[in-house]
């Protein structure tokens, strides 16, 4: 049943459950079954209990004054105070209500793309906070109910009740938005559906000059998505020890973000045209990059039903879940008109492309856990299972469309019939039939011989069969292959990718005929322990084994070990420090470059090897940064020192050093960081605290430009060998990567009075990256760039991008009477930004360059924008 | 006039004008507020002059008798109590934190000078002598290990092993005010059982102390109070 109507069956089950609730006994019900956000807040409230966090000076405890510490010594934060409960009506129930509305304004760039990321803001009124909570102390029953609007883009809602130790239902509802530019000016019309067309005055062939006329007056448009989710999930105590728990989420992600619309590379043409370096010399003729807006339209449901045992059924506890996630795109596909042609004249019959967006996809899981005691050395065995499969199955779609490439027209010069692809007929099959399984077995021993000592033993299988095959087999015509491009390459190269055995033109082309099913298998074993020196320092060890063995990949076995030592002490005073330190190694069998071949034509009957043979797939010494061997070591030290009783110092500091065995491909990565942070809680009435976190990384990578005179027509493409006449040394180049992180604030919290509080913070973020790079020669250079590039004009790095974004937020509370209150809010936010993909994007008419179509400008480079809001606060 | 300030004009007049509704509101909606209670979580141990305590004590003996044992059951022994203790019930019966038909009486005339006073005479006097509790009796299993399956804390956690003052531990962290702890050896099972149920039902809720108790009572049923007390009269 489940394999065939897996939702069906799903909802079947949970409502089945749901039935017999009144006849259940009172009994425990945890909240761990959750469903949708955990975490609900808005910009003026991200914790979404603000209004409730009045510290209470009763402290935590009525056996003693002041704040606990954590065992590493942080301390506890002051409990909030509960609000005061009213009766409601004539019997045991009481409630507590709060509503907080009131207009919000905001001024200064506030149209920028980070200031709205994530919130909704619009000047007017808002609901910022609606709470309502009403609790039965004689039955255990409550209502909770919280919600917020700030806009129809960012608004929250969600339902409690139940009954504790019994049950527990939650329902909600929520919308979040995305802002993903707000600078964009699409040069297309039907922005937001599946079928961009060319403005009035725009068609295939224009010149540069008359799209960029287009474009300069092209409304500026906003691309965002909105994420709207919604839920229900039920607990329930069926019997004493068993409790049943089922959830249904839907998540509905409507909106527009950026895309691609590739039409063969328009930098394939070395002499510069009019439009500049990398533009054909026939203005509006030859390639196209196209920078497009897709529509997103997506639905997300997952459904969950599982029971577990808390109470220990013949000494185990028990939990088996089912899980299902079913993804939907309710718009699969992406047309899009082109305004330059590929070709001159009327060999350029592609007048546009099309998208296959994101398939449906079904996954189902089901996991069963469970643990029994064992009395030996105080143990402990566990085991968890699982089986998990994802399945696409949609209808496939024609590899061209015949809007843009019409039956009886040809592509280029290269006599391949549109017709003969712009239908489903052209396909080996009609659907996808993707199918993905895995299987996952995890044993684990725990034991406890003494009060000191503990050592436990961990087994992980996990099987994975990727059952997905695909002839790329065209019935039609009796090849192999694909038309890539929307036909762009064929028309503008005249090569194409197709194999044909027996056909002089296809029967030594090199193309991929096939999907290639990646999958593996991993096999985790790790033995450690534990063991307490003394009152004041533990130590601990472990070895981890991590076998793989992916396909097909380049190494048909992987061996990863780490071995993990740890130093927790409180040798020194009353701080206590943390030391761990991993070291790690990675080797593995034989490196097969290509591993692919069976993917591509060449594997195939009636291949014929051209004389020159075929360009090699890669350098034979590049080595995949998963797959390469690699010596790293970690080291990590936490300090938590107590400043007397009311303050606390921590520092963190980390280092990873990871050294491939690579000089092509990954070579090094190397993270250093610190944490400092101070906090202080004097009284309940005041609390502030310091922090400041910075972190570098440096990501190192090499390559080998191959010798482009080879391409084609020389026996010497096929040698894949570093140093040899197609992968010269005088061709190796390296790219560095510098990261560089800040992120610092100061945030301070004050009751003046009972009717005062006033809260300020202050974030800053910077992010700086630059990436640099060096060569052996300017052979390192494609020829393509070559010829229209100096020594000096390449340099050795880009532009540094950075992000720096600084805010200053203040809350006045102010309690007016009993019941009400008023809250004045004002947050300034101020940032700078530079980013070298954007760089001489000023207006909308520089979003044309040559035969490139960009979308938006980017963010701003300097924006300020400031919030104010005045709330009402009235208790209800 | 923008239509923002026209808001903000609107809101400001309503805010004004917020305390004769919100008046009117709390007369139809009474809210439960908590009680006041005396924090005592910081209090220090105190001093006091026995002998000027004695002289004070002629009024006292007539129920908690000469030497600080009680006259009946149902009054508590004073001898060998917590000084701390002593002054912070006579305290609270002058102040209305705790509340009896004599004590409140009683104390209401006293300064705080005769409050400690009478509390370091009291404390110098020699306790009752230690009897035979049964330690495997519900009472002693109680008292000394608690019932966690139902949530009931140990008592020796706070008023020692053998009821005759909690056994203090040196910490870095914040400590329990130890002095107003009482000690409960001997007392009769009758005043034990009172007050216990006066914890239970909240007649007795303060102190800070007395809140602890009041959750501590509240997981005890009758037959727990009864063996309790029992157990501690025979300390």
């Amino acid at each position: 049943m489940l394999k065939r109507k897996p939702l069906t069956a799903l909802l079947s089950l949970t409502l089945g459950l749901v039935g017999p609730l009144p006849l259940l006994a009172q009994t425990d019900a945890s909240d761990s079954q959750r469903v949708g956000n955990i975490q609900y807040g808005n910009i003026l409230d991200p914790t979404g209990w603000g209004a409730f966090a009045v510290p209470d000076p009763a402290g935590m405890s009525y056996l003693h004054a002041g704040q606990l510490r954590t065992p590493t010594g942080m301390l506890y934060p002051w409990p909030h105070q509960i609000p005061d409960e009213a009766p409601l009506g004539t019997g045991d129930w009481t409630y507590t209500g709060l509503v907080e509305f009131g207009y919000i304004h905001t001024s200064g760039d506030r149209n920028d793309e980070f200031f709205r990321m994530y919130s909704g803001l619009k000047n007017g009124a808002a609901l910022s906070l609606l709470a309502f909570s009403a609790l039965n102390p004689k039955t255990g029953q409550y209502v909770d109910f919280r919600g917020s609007r700030l806009s129809s883009q960012d608004q929250y809602y969600r339902l409690r009740t139940g009954s504790y130790g019994n049950y527990h239902i939650e329902a909600f509802y929520r919308d979040i938005p995305h802002t993903l530019s707000t600078t964009a000016y699409p040069l297309w019309n039907g922005v937001g559906s599946t079928n961009l067309t060319l403005p009035n005055g725009l068609a295939t062939g224009s010149t540069p000059a008359q799209v960029q006329a287009v474009e300069a007056n092209r409304p500026r448009q906003t691309l965002s998505v909105t994420r709207q989710s919604e839920g229900v999930s039920w607990e329930s105590a069926l019997t004493r020890n068993w409790i049943g728990y089922a959830g249904v989420t839907s998540e509905h992600r409507t909106g527009d973000r950026d895309w691609g619309g590739p039409m063969y590379l328009s930098y394939f043409f070395a002499a510069p045209g009019p439009g500049g370096p990398g533009t054909p010399s026939i203005p509006g003729t030859s390639g196209g990059q196209y920078d497009t807006v897709r529509p997103v339209d997506f639905t997300t449901t997952d459904v969950n039903l599982g029971l577990r045992n808390k109470g220990g059924a013949a000494g185990w506890l028990f939990n088996f879940t089912m899980t299902g996630s079913f993804f939907r795109d309710n718009k699969s596909t992406l047309d899009y008109a082109v305004p330059f042609a590929v070709a001159p004249g009327y060999n350029s019959v592609v007048t546009g492309g099309t998208w296959s967006l994101e398939p449906d996809n079904n996954y189902y899981n089901v996991r069963l856990e469970a643990s029994h005691p064992l009395k030996l050395w105080h143990g402990e065995f566990s085991i968890s299972a699982a089986y998990s499969s994802m399945r696409q199955n949609d209808a496939l779609q024609a590899p061209l469309s015949p809007m843009y490439c019409p039956s009886g027209q040809f592509i280029g010069t290269t006599g391949i019939a549109c017709a003969n692809w712009n239908t489903t007929a052209a396909l080996s099959q009609q659907d996808g039939d993707a199918r993905i399984d895995s299987g996952l077995l995890n044993l684990r021993l725990d034991f406890r011989p003494s009060a000191k000592f503990s050592w436990h033993l961990n087994l992980r299988q996990r099987d994975e069969d990727n059952m997905t095959r695909y002839t790329m087999y065209n019935p039609l015509t009796g090849q192999y292959g694909y038309v890539p491009e929307n036909g762009a390459e064929s028309t503008a190269t005249r090569q194409t990718e197709l194999f044909q055995p027996d056909s002089p033109l296809y029967q030594s082309n090199f193309a991929q005929i096939a999907s290639i099913p990646f999958t593996y298998d991993d096999r985790k074993t790790e033995l450690g322990g534990s063991y307490r020196v003394n009152q004041n320092n533990t130590l601990s060890a472990s070895y981890l084994l991590d076998y793989q063995t992916p396909r097909p990949r380049e190494r048909t076995y992987i061996n990863d070990q780490h071995f993990k030592l740890g130093w927790d002490t409180k040798a020194f005073g009353d701080a206590s420090l943390r030391l761990s330190y991993e070291y790690q190694k990675r080797t593995g069998g034989p490196y097969n470059p290509d591993p692919y071949l069976d993917a591509y034509s060449p594997s195939l009957p009636g291949y014929l090897l051209p004389a020159v043979g075929y360009t090699a797939f890669t350098v034979a010494q590049m080595y995949m940064y998963d797959m390469s061997n690699l010596d790293a070591s970690k080291l990590r030290a936490i300090l938590t020192k107590p400043l007397g009783s009311t303050a606390t110092f921590t520092a963190t500091l980390y280092g990873n050093r990871l050294r491939y065995g690579a000089d092509i491909g990954r070579q090094s990565y190397d993270t250093t960081g610190a944490d400092l942070s101070w906090d202080w809680e004097p009284t309940a009435a005041t609390s502030m605290s310091i922090h400041a976190g910075i972190e570098s990384s440096r990501l190192k990578q090499g390559n080998v430009n191959d010798n482009e005179a080879l391409t084609f027509s020389s026996p010497e493409q096929a040698d894949a060998q570093f140093g040899g006449p197609f992968f010269p040394y005088a061709n190796f180049w390296t790219a560095t990567d510098n990261e560089r992180d800040v992120d610092a604030g100061a945030h301070f919290r004050h009751v003046f009075s009972p009717r005062v509080r006033f809260d300020l913070d202050y974030d800053y973020t910077y992010s700086r990256g630059l990436n640099s790079y060096d060569y052996a020669s300017l052979g390192a250079i494609s020829t393509v760039y070559l010829s229209i590039l100096t020594a000096a004009d390449i340099g050795n790095s880009f532009p540094p991008n950075v992000y720096r974004m600084q805010t200053l937020t203040g809350n006045l509370n102010l309690t007016l009477t009993r019941r009400v209150g008023m809250r004045l809010y004002g947050k300034y936010e101020f940032g700078n930004y530079a980013d070298w993909n954007y760089a001489g994007f000023n207006t909308p008419a520089d979003l044309i360059v040559g035969n490139r179509v960009f979308t938006e400008l980017g963010p701003q480079p300097h924006w300020h924008a400031m919030v104010v809001g005045v709330f009402m606060t009235v208790k209800l | 006039m923008s239509s923002m300030h026209r808001v903000l004009h609107m809101l400001v007049a309503a805010v004004l004008w917020l305390p004769a509704f919100s008046t009117a509101a709390a007369d139809t909606a009474p809210v439960r507020t908590p009680a006041a209670w005396t924090d005592l979580r910081q209090q220090q141990p105190i001093t006091g002059d026995a002998q000027a305590g004695l002289a004070k004590s002629a009024v006292c003996a007539a129920c908690h008798g000469p030497q600080g044992l009680a006259i009946a059951p149902n009054f508590p022994n004073l001898a060998g109590q917590s000084a701390t203790y002593l002054y912070v019930q006579l305290k609270t019966f002058k102040g209305g934190q705790r509340s009896d038909p004599i004590m409140s009486g009683q104390a209401a005339t006293l300064s705080d000078a005769d409050m400690r006073n009478l509390a370091a005479y009291y404390s110098s006097l020699p306790p009752k002598p230690s009897g035979h509790a049964d330690a495997v009796s519900r009472g002693g299993q109680i008292f000394l290990d608690g019932d966690p399956t139902r949530g009931v804390p140990p008592c020796q956690g706070c008023h020692g092993p053998t009821g005759q003052g909690p056994r203090m531990y040196s910490s870095d962290a914040p400590q329990p005010p130890w002095s107003t702890f009482p000690r409960l050896h001997g007392q009769s099972a009758i005043y034990v059982a009172k007050a216990l149920g006066d914890f239970s039902s909240g007649a007795r809720n303060g102190t800070s102390n007395a809140l602890i108790m009041h959750n501590v009572a509240q997981t005890l049923g009758d037959a727990d109070i009864e063996a309790l007390s029992t157990y501690i009269a025979t300390q």
